[in-house]
C-alpha cells in the first residue's frame, strides 16, 4: 500500500464525513424534537437545491443563499405545521410511514416544479484548486467549502443543543411535550425551527453535492446512505453525528482500497449493525430513546 | 348611364362568384372534415418518468414529444396526426408489462421508450404476443442475440460499445502495442455489468494479449472517486476502459488528473455528455457518442432542427442537457418513417414488415450514417465516434467505428 493510497482514504474519509454529518443532522435535529425519524430529509434538501438553482440563475449568489436560507426553514416548518403536528402522540412506526409517503410526494412535487432533468450550479471559482499535493491529491475550493461547512455546522449544532437553552427546550420539548407547554415553553415554535433547520442542513449537503457534481433526482439515494451515520452516532445526539460519520467514511473509504468499491456500502451497514448490536441507541444515544 | 346587359352581367357574374366561393369553402370544410375524420396513428411511450430515475425517461419524453409535434404540426403522416399515448413505467417490471398491454389495447401501431434493460427484457415477450414493435434506447446484448421479431433497438446497444471501445484502443491509442494492461471501472448495475461481461469476452477472442490488470466495480451513490482510482492506477495501466454514468465519470477523471495521471481513459456513452467532457477538459478522456456534438457545426440539417426543437422544450442550456433527449427525439424521427412508408392503414402487424423492409433511414446528419433496419438487424444505429475535449472544445477523434449486434 503506498503513501498516496492513504492519503486519499484521508481525502475521501473527511468528504465521506462531512456529507453523512450534514445529512445525519437533519435527521437527528427533527427525531430529537419531534420524536418523528423523517425518511424525507433527502427529499427536502433536492427541494431546496432546486430552489437554490433557480434563485441562483434569477438572483445571483447572494439573493440565492439567502432566499434558499429562508426557503428551507419554511419548507420545515410547513411540513410539521401542515402535517406531523396533527400526528402528535400517534405511534412513532406511524409517523414513519407519514415521512416514508412525504418523501415520495416531495420528490414527484420536485419533478412538476422543476423537472427531473440534470442540472448544473456552475459557481465562480468552484473548480479552483485551493490544496495540493502533487500527483496525489487536489482539493478544490468547493471540496474545502464541503468539509469546513460540514464540521462548522456540526460544532455550531453540538454546542446549540446541549448547552444554549434553545437546545435544552428542545430536550424537554421531545420528552414530554405536555408537560413543557405547561411550563410556558413555545413547543410549536421550537419544533418548527427544529424542523426549519434540520431542512437547513440537508440543504447544505446537497447544495455542496450538486455544486461539486450534478443535481438531479438521484441525489436522493444519498440520504440513505447517510442513515447509518444517524444511527451509528445515536439518533438523538447532535454530537454523536461527526464521530458517527468518521467511523462509517473511514470504513467505507478503507473498505473500496482494500476489498474494491463495491464493498464500501456492504462494509458500511455491516459496521452499523455491529455496533448497534452492542450498543443499541448507538454510539452516542440516550438509553431512553426506543429504537424506531 | 348603366345598360341593362351590363347589370345582368354583373349579376351573372357575381352569382358565379359567389357560387364559385361557396362551392370552394363547402369543398374546403368537406376537405377538413375529411382530415379531421381520420383516426390518428397511436404511439405508444413507457418509461420511468417519476421517482429517482426519473432523468431516464422524462427527456426520453420530451425529445420524442418534440419531434412529432412537429411532425403534427405539417400535417401527421398520411394526413394522420400521430397520437402519443404515455404510461409511466416507473421501472418497475410488473407495470412495464401491463402498460405494454394497456398501450397495445389503445390500439398503438408501435411502443417507444425504456432505457432501463431489465425492463426492456420484462417487455419483450409481451410485445411479441401482442404483435407491436418496442423500439426501445435500453436493449440488452441479450435480446439481441438471437433477436425477438418485435423489439427494436433505436439506438446503439452496449454490446456494439464494447467492441467500438477495443477497436479504438487497438487502432487509435496504441496501434503497435499487443500487450496492453488494462483497467476496468464501471458502475454497479445490472445493465452495465451484462456490458462489461461482454466486453471481457471479446476482449479475450480477440486482443489475448491485453490483461486486466484493475477491475473496479463503483456504486452510482459515489461522491468520491479518490481511492477507487488510487488503488486502481497502483496497478500501473495502459489504458482505462470505463462504462461509468457522467457524474462517476467525472469523479473518476477528476481524482485521475488530481492524481497526476496521464493515461486515457474510454468510456461509453453512458459518459458521453458534452458538460462531462468539458467540466474536467482532460484530453485524455474519450468518450463513444452515437450523435454529433452541438459544437459540429456541419452535423446536417436534421440536427439543426433538432436543437430547435430541444430549444423550444427546455432541453438546451448552450448544450443538450440530456443524452436520452436526442435518443427518443431520433426514435421518433425513426417510427415517423416507418409509418410513412407503412402507408396510411398501418397497423401494428404491418409496421414491423415494414421495419424489416425500410432500409435506410435518413436522419438529417443527428446519426454519423443512416439508421438501418432489416429482417436480419434489429440494431438501428451502429455508428459512433469518440469525443474528448481540448482546450475547452470538443472534438472528434479518430475514425467513426460500426459494429451492430445480434442475429436472428
Amino acid at each position: 500500500m503506498t503513501s498516496g493510497l492513504w492519503i486519499q482514504i484521508l481525502v475521501q474519509t473527511l468528504i465521506y464525513t462531512s456529507m453523512y454529518a450534514l445529512f445525519g443532522l437533519g435527521y437527528v435535529l427533527i427525531y430529537r424534537a419531534s420524536r418523528v425519524f423523517n425518511f424525507a430529509i433527502a427529499e427536502m434538501g433536492l427541494f431546496c437545491v432546486l430552489l437554490f438553482t433557480t434563485c441562483y440563475a434569477s438572483f445571483g449568489l447572494g439573493w440565492a443563499v439567502v432566499l434558499t436560507t429562508a426557503g428551507s426553514l419554511g419548507l420545515g416548518a410547513a411540513l410539521y405545521l401542515g402535517i406531523f403536528s396533527r400526528l402528535v402522540g400517534q405511534e412513532e412506526w406511524s409517523q414513519m410511514i407519514v415521512s416514508f409517503a412525504l418523501s415520495i410526494a416531495l420528490l414527484a412535487i420536485c419533478g412538476l416544479i422543476w423537472g427531473t432533468g440534470i442540472r448544473h450550479i456552475d459557481v465562480p471559482g468552484k473548480s479552483d484548486t485551493l490544496f495540493q499535493i502533487p500527483q496525489a491529491v487536489t482539493l478544490t475550493v468547493t471540496d474545502v467549502v464541503l468539509v469546513v461547512m460540514g464540521f462548522a455546522v456540526w460544532a455550531i449544532l453540538s454546542w446549540a443543543t446541549t448547552m444554549s437553552r434553545l437546545g435544552v427546550y428542545m430536550r424537554a420539548t421531545a420528552e414530554n411535550p405536555l408537560l413543557a407547554a405547561q411550563q410556558g415553553l413555545p413547543v410549536t415554535l421550537i419544533i418548527c425551527t427544529a424542523w426549519g433547520v434540520g431542512a437547513l442542513v440537508s440543504a447544505v449537503a446537497s447544495i455542496s453535492y450538486g455544486i461539486r457534481l450534478q443535481v438531479d433526482p438521484s441525489m436522493i439515494l444519498l440520504g440513505l446512505v447517510a442513515v447509518p451515520a444517524a444511527l451509528l452516532g445515536g439518533l438523538d445526539s447532535v454530537f454523536g453525528k461527526l464521530p458517527g460519520a468518521i467511523i462509517l467514511g473511514a470504513a467505507q473509504a478503507t473498505a473500496t482500497a482494500f476489498l474494491g468499491s463495491a464493498a464500501g456500502d456492504v462494509v458500511a451497514f455491516a459496521v452499523l449493525l455491529l455496533v448497534l448490536l452492542v450498543l443499541p441507541h448507538g454510539l452516542f444515544g440516550s438509553k431512553q430513546v426506543r429504537r424506531v | 348611364m348603366i345598360s341593362n346587359s351590363a347589370v345582368r352581367h354583373t349579376k351573372l357574374f357575381m352569382l358565379a362568384a359567389a357560387t364559385v366561393g361557396t362551392l370552394s369553402v363547402t369543398t374546403g370544410v368537406q376537405t377538413s372534415f375529411a382530415q379531421a375524420a381520420k383516426p390518428p396513428f397511436v404511439v405508444g411511450f413507457t418509461d420511468v418518468l417519476s421517482g429517482p430515475n426519473a432523468g431516464l425517461g422524462t427527456p426520453l419524453l420530451a425529445g420524442a414529444k418534440a419531434y412529432f409535434d412537429s411532425v403534427n404540426a405539417r400535417g401527421g403522416v398520411h394526413g394522420r396526426k400521430i397520437d402519443l399515448r404515455v404510461i409511466d413505467s416507473q421501472a418497475d417490471a410488473t407495470r412495464v408489462a401491463t402498460s405494454i398491454q394497456d398501450l397495445q389495447g389503445a390500439g398503438a401501431v408501435a411502443i417507444m421508450g425504456l432505457t432501463i434493460s431489465g425492463n426492456v427484457e420484462a417487455a419483450a415477450p409481451i410485445a411479441n404476443r401482442a404483435k407491436v414493435s418496442l423500439f426501445s434506447g435500453g436493449t440488452s446484448a441479450k435480446l439481441l442475440n438471437p433477436f425477438q421479431p418485435y423489439l427494436f433497438s433505436s439506438d446503439i446497444t452496449t454490446a456494439s460499445e464494447g467492441q467500438m471501445q477495443i477497436d479504438f484502443v487497438r487502432k487509435h491509442l496504441f496501434p503497435n502495442k499487443n500487450d496492453l494492461k488494462v483497467a476496468l471501472y464501471y458502475n454497479q448495475t445490472a445493465g452495465v455489468i451484462a456490458y462489461v461481461e461482454i466486453l471481457k469476452d471479446l476482449m479475450k477472442q480477440q486482443q489475448p494479449g491485453w490483461r486486466v490488470v484493475a477491475d473496479e466495480v463503483v456504486p452510482l451513490n459515489v461522491t468520491d472517486a479518490g481511492v477507487a482510482v488510487a488503488k486502481m492506477l497502483s496497478a500501473q495501466p495502459d489504458v482505462v476502459i470505463m462504462g461509468a454514468v457522467d457524474p462517476v465519470a467525472i469523479l473518476a477523471v477528476r481524482a485521475m488528473v488530481a492524481q497526476g495521471s496521464k493515461i486515457p481513459a474510454v468510456n461509453f456513452h453512458g459518459g458521453n455528455a458534452e458538460r462531462t467532457m468539458l467540466v474536467n477538459n482532460y484530453p485524455g478522456y474519450y468518450a463513444i457518442r452515437q450523435y454529433p456534438t452541438t459544437q459540429d457545426s456541419n452535423a446536417g440539417r436534421g440536427y439543426a432542427e433538432m436543437i430547435a426543437a430541444m430549444k423550444s422544450v427546455g432541453i438546451y442550456d448552450g448544450l443538450i442537457t440530456s443524452y436520452n433527449a436526442i435518443t427518443g427525439y431520433n426514435t421518433a424521427l425513426q417510427i415517423t418513417a416507418i409509418l410513412n412508408k407503412c402507408g396510411e392503414n398501418c397497423n401494428s402487424e404491418s409496421l414491423q414488415k415494414t421495419t424489416h423492409g425500410i432500409g435506410q433511414i435518413d436522419t438529417g446528419g443527428i446519426t454519423f450514417k443512416p439508421v438501418v433496419y432489416s429482417p436480419t438487424r434489429h440494431q438501428g444505429v451502429d455508428t459512433g465516434r469518440f469525443y474528448r475535449a481540448n482546450n475547452g472544445k470538443l472534438e472528434a477523434v479518430g475514425d467513426m467505428y460500426s459494429a451492430a449486434w445480434g442475429k436472428p
